[in-house]
């Protein structure tokens, strides 16, 4: 018996320390291969900056810090997009910075007041998924052009979501001392090696946490072939980071250059 | 692409309406386009359609409207030199219809 | 499969199937109807393909074809290649296009921005709806899931002969004015795809007539209208005693290639042959002979519209816009200024220093490109121009930003100069200046409807559909504040505008130039006695 479920433990430490690992390392190979070839290496033959057009660099970080911190375009058309998708945004940022006590041995103040909120925040965020979701259900436009990988992603972030909220309370709460623990242990160099020679970290058999953890990793593998990449997208876009004085400074075409 | 036939001889048109080949045209060719419109040519069309032929043969390429108006100012009379005057003659526009009648080519470029 | 057919048998497939293309985009001449004016723009329901019918010619003629460097005969057999080929190259060579392809969430804030959209229903005028055309190849093709697993697990689409169809129609119901890209989260610019997809439609021999036509004439003749230098000159001479005769002053000129001349001066070619565009040009020639400006136009450079713009083209582009480079070497000038026109301004400034500059040539003080604009305006604020403004009296003036330009590029060098600029020089000659709504202007102006390569003829049906938002925001100037005129900077929205006003049921009368405005109100007379 003892047998049976030492070998179950081993598989879901297997499996738990596996996919963190290759979540991981599709998650950053990936971006960083779509961001340095797709976007970085691809030349950009004419300047194409669109109003409002700063003139100077200093223009250009700050029209760019407005589309990444307020959504600035984006506030421009429906109010409701843009509440929703900010809310969304932000309050996804705020749990990410949360959780970054699982990551560090002290906790830094900053993180733990934001533990007073975290229900607040995270009920918010799945409000603004669910009006995302239900908008793409019911706008007939934006239904038009929503497909599966629209849900998908959306769906799947829920999930995250879900499940963390979920975790809030007694009845499903892992061991939080387990828990970080085990991540730290999973920070420590060797443990990937430890996990290919199948010796993997002892995980908090919590089938809530592994499920969320699961979803996360779901996550990051589709990352980088998804829409998601607009998170990294965002800063190569010639609308919006060239600065626009084609006539005072000569822009060279990358293939053309004269 | 279309043809139509005038004289015992088959005329191609272009999806416009616009004579394919610009030699085939005649007087009858004008007549027989602007009868398809419901007009009927009258001398002070044909005023209209000579001097954009002449123009024509001169530069390749149709004359500005004010150098048409000024034209026919000249040739009709004051009263009749303006830009209204034409468009009742060729409500398409002078510059499009007449010079389809007059088997010019149509005009290209931001116009 | 392929490998083991005869190239016989490649090839009468082939025309097979350029026969099928040829009758599937067979012109059929559609009947426009205008909506009637409210004032108002409404967001229309959905009407799935009610724009599919409408679709532009093709170009045919095989002598321009070949010189464009396009199949001269229609689709070509093994298109399939070659459009993947072409794709391939610009997702390469464009960064905007690569990256577009990748990251639009499909939030859908540009669902209700298109002006094709607003006036035709047809959810594939939807910004997104039009890209994602382009998408659904480049998920099947250009991704790594998509060459794994196939156009259906990435929501992909294989190549046909229907989808063609589609890129060909609702490529060409895009007049790539950029209004999408402003509420684009991630400014995601759908012009840029669509001038790569007219150009992957190029590369297969499907060419659309109007604009090929004007950018073949651009690079042989040397102006969209195709008019040579004698009929440039004719014209030219006709204005000059026009303007003498009127004015009764025989020193006002209208110079044709004088060597040595301070400025060169570009415009459309429609501004010496159309009307109202003519009237402009009446209005550039009292400016430069009251400031005493040395100048002269080029019939080497006799056109500042540049149609390769249109089309991921860099060569077409390119060859157009040396002209303009050669005759002011040629010419000597000291600076270079250009007329009232949208898309020549976007080229003339954000592209002409990449293509040919650096302009060292130029007098170190303007190493730019001027817009006509920026000229007057200096004048006005020096005091350079005597100006009567009751000569306008009769007007109460709106303006229309041009896409193009209201998108694309500054002027003087400020931000919103583009919008303040040639405001500023209405409002310098007139008394009575009101804008239309703010939703309808800067930065958010609708298209005219027939930009960037849609003012054909053919495209009737689709322009005065994409004319709607325009006309109800003017109308709507028209009813809350008397507006009675419409002043523009490009040739393309005055051709347009004044085909689309009679549509609508406003006079033709109330589109002109903004030059046309500053021509009447410019008083002559203090060069008396000289």
């Amino acid at each position: 018996m003892n047998g049976v479920m030492n070998g179950i433990k081993f598989m879901v430490d297997m499996y738990v320390s596996g996919i963190v690992y290759a979540a991981l390392l599709v998650f950053v190979a990936g971006f960083l291969y779509k961001v340095y070839f797709g976007y970085y290496k691809t030349p950009q033959p004419l300047k194409i900056p669109q109003t409002p057009q700063p003139t100077t660099l200093g223009g250009v970080i700050i029209r760019m810090a407005g589309d990444v911190f307020f959504f600035r375009s984006l506030s421009k058309g429906t109010t409701l997009l843009f509440m929703a998708g900010w809310v969304f945004h932000f309050m996804f940022f705020l749990i990410l910075i949360r959780h970054i006590r699982y990551f560090v041995s002290s906790v830094p103040e900053f993180v733990s007041a934001l533990g007073n909120g975290a229900m607040g925040i995270a009920s918010l965020l799945m409000v603004a998924l669910i009006i995302l979701f239900v908008r793409r259900l019911i706008d007939k436009k934006v239904n038009y052009v929503s497909s599966f990988a629209d849900y998908f992603a959306l769906a799947l972030i829920m999930g995250i979501v879900q499940t963390g909220i979920m975790m809030h309370y007694e009845k499903f709460r892992p061991n939080i001392v387990e828990v970080k623990a085990f991540v730290l242990d999973l920070m420590s160099l060797k443990s990937p090696f430890l996990t290919m020679i199948m010796h993997p970290h002892s995980s908090p058999g919590n089938s809530l946490f592994i499920t969320h953890l699961s979803l996360v990793a779901a996550l990051l593998i589709y990352f980088p072939f998804s829409k998601l990449m607009h998170a990294g997208g965002y800063f190569f876009s010639p609308t919006r980071n060239m600065i626009n004085n084609a006539r005072e400074v000569r822009y060279i075409n990358p293939w053309d250059k004269g | 692409m279309r043809t139509i036939e005038c004289a015992g001889k088959k005329i191609e048109l272009d999806e416009d309406g616009y004579l394919t080949n610009l030699n085939d045209w005649s007087d009858d060719v004008a007549k027989l386009l602007s009868k398809e419109d419901n007009l009927d040519l009258t001398d002070a069309h044909w005023e209209v359609i000579n001097f954009l032929r002449s123009y024509y043969q001169q530069y390749q390429i149709a004359p500005m409207i004010k150098i048409l108006v000024k034209e026919i100012k000249k040739t009709m009379g004051a009263d009749k030199g303006n830009t209204k005057y034409l468009y009742q003659l060729f409500p398409d526009g002078p510059a499009k219809q007449a010079c389809r009648y007059a088997g010019l080519p149509k005009p290209t470029g931001c116009v | 499969m392929a490998d083991e057919k005869t190239a016989d048998e490649q090839h009468s497939e082939g025309s097979e199937a350029n026969a099928r293309m040829q009758e599937l985009l067979k012109f059929t001449k559609i009947k426009p109807k205008a909506v009637e004016l409210t004032g108002k723009i409404k967001v229309p329901d959905l009407k799935p393909n009610s724009m599919l019918e409408v679709k532009p010619q093709l170009l045919t003629v095989k002598e321009m074809l070949e010189h464009l460097g396009y199949p001269a005969d229609g689709l070509v057999p093994n298109w399939k290649e070659v459009f993947l080929k072409k794709m391939d190259e610009i997702l390469k060579k464009y960064r905007s296009v690569r990256l577009y392809m990748d990251i639009c969430v499909k939030c859908g804030a540009c669902v209700d921005k298109c002006h094709y959209f607003l006036g035709t229903g047809d959810p594939l005028n939807m910004p997104v709806a039009r890209q994602e055309l382009m998408r659904k190849v480049y998920r099947r093709y250009f991704t790594l899931p998509g060459k794994l697993f196939g156009s259906r697990f990435v929501n992909g689409a294989d190549l046909s002969e229907e989808l063609l169809v589609m890129w060909y129609t609702y490529y060409y119901q895009c007049s790539e004015c950029r209004r999408c890209s402003v509420f684009c989260p991630y400014g995601i610019d759908t012009a840029e795809i669509t001038m790569a997809a007219r150009e992957i439609l190029n590369s297969v021999g499907l060419v659309q007539k109007y604009m090929h036509e004007i950018i073949f004439k651009a690079q042989t003749i040397g102006n969209n209208l195709g008019m040579q230098s004698s009929a440039i000159v004719n014209a030219l001479e006709f204005v000059q005693d026009d303007l003498q005769e009127q004015l009764e002053m025989d020193d006002i000129r209208i110079p044709v290639d004088e060597v040595g001349a301070d400025v060169l001066f570009v415009t459309p070619s429609a501004d010496f042959f159309a009307s109202p565009h003519i009237e402009s040009l009446y209005g550039y020639a009292k400016v430069f002979h009251q400031a005493g400006i040395s100048w002269t136009m080029s019939t080497h450079a006799s056109e500042g519209g540049n149609f390769g713009l249109f089309i991921h083209n860099y060569e077409h582009m390119k060859k157009i816009n040396k002209r303009i480079w050669e005759a002011a070497r040629d010419l000597k000038v000291k600076r270079v200024v250009g007329g009232e026109c949208g898309h020549m301004w976007r080229v003339l400034c954000n592209y002409s220093n990449t293509m040919w500059g650096p302009f060292d040539y130029l007098d170190p003080n303007y190493k730019r490109p001027q817009h006509i604009c920026e000229l007057t305006l200096d004048l006005l604020k020096r005091g350079a121009l005597k100006i009567d403004k009751s000569a306008n009296e009769e007007f109460t003036v709106t303006m229309h930003d041009s896409c193009q330009v209201s998108r694309a590029m500054e002027m003087g060098g400020m931000p919103d100069g583009q919008y303040e600029i040639p405001r500023a020089v209405i409002r310098g000659v007139c008394h009575k200046f009101v804008d239309m709504p703010a939703e309808t202007i800067r930065e958010r102006t609708f298209c005219c409807g027939a930009g960037q390569g849609l003012l054909g003829d053919d495209m009737l049906p689709t322009r005065v559909k994409g004319a709607m938002p325009r006309m109800q925001a003017y109308y709507r100037a028209k009813q809350e504040s008397g507006v009675n005129f419409v002043a523009l900077i490009c040739a393309i929205c005055k051709a347009q505008l004044s085909k689309m006003f009679p549509t609508y049921g406003l006079p033709m009368e109330e589109v002109g130039g903004v030059h046309q405005l500053v021509g009447r109100a410019i008083v002559l007379g203090a060069k008396e006695g000289v």
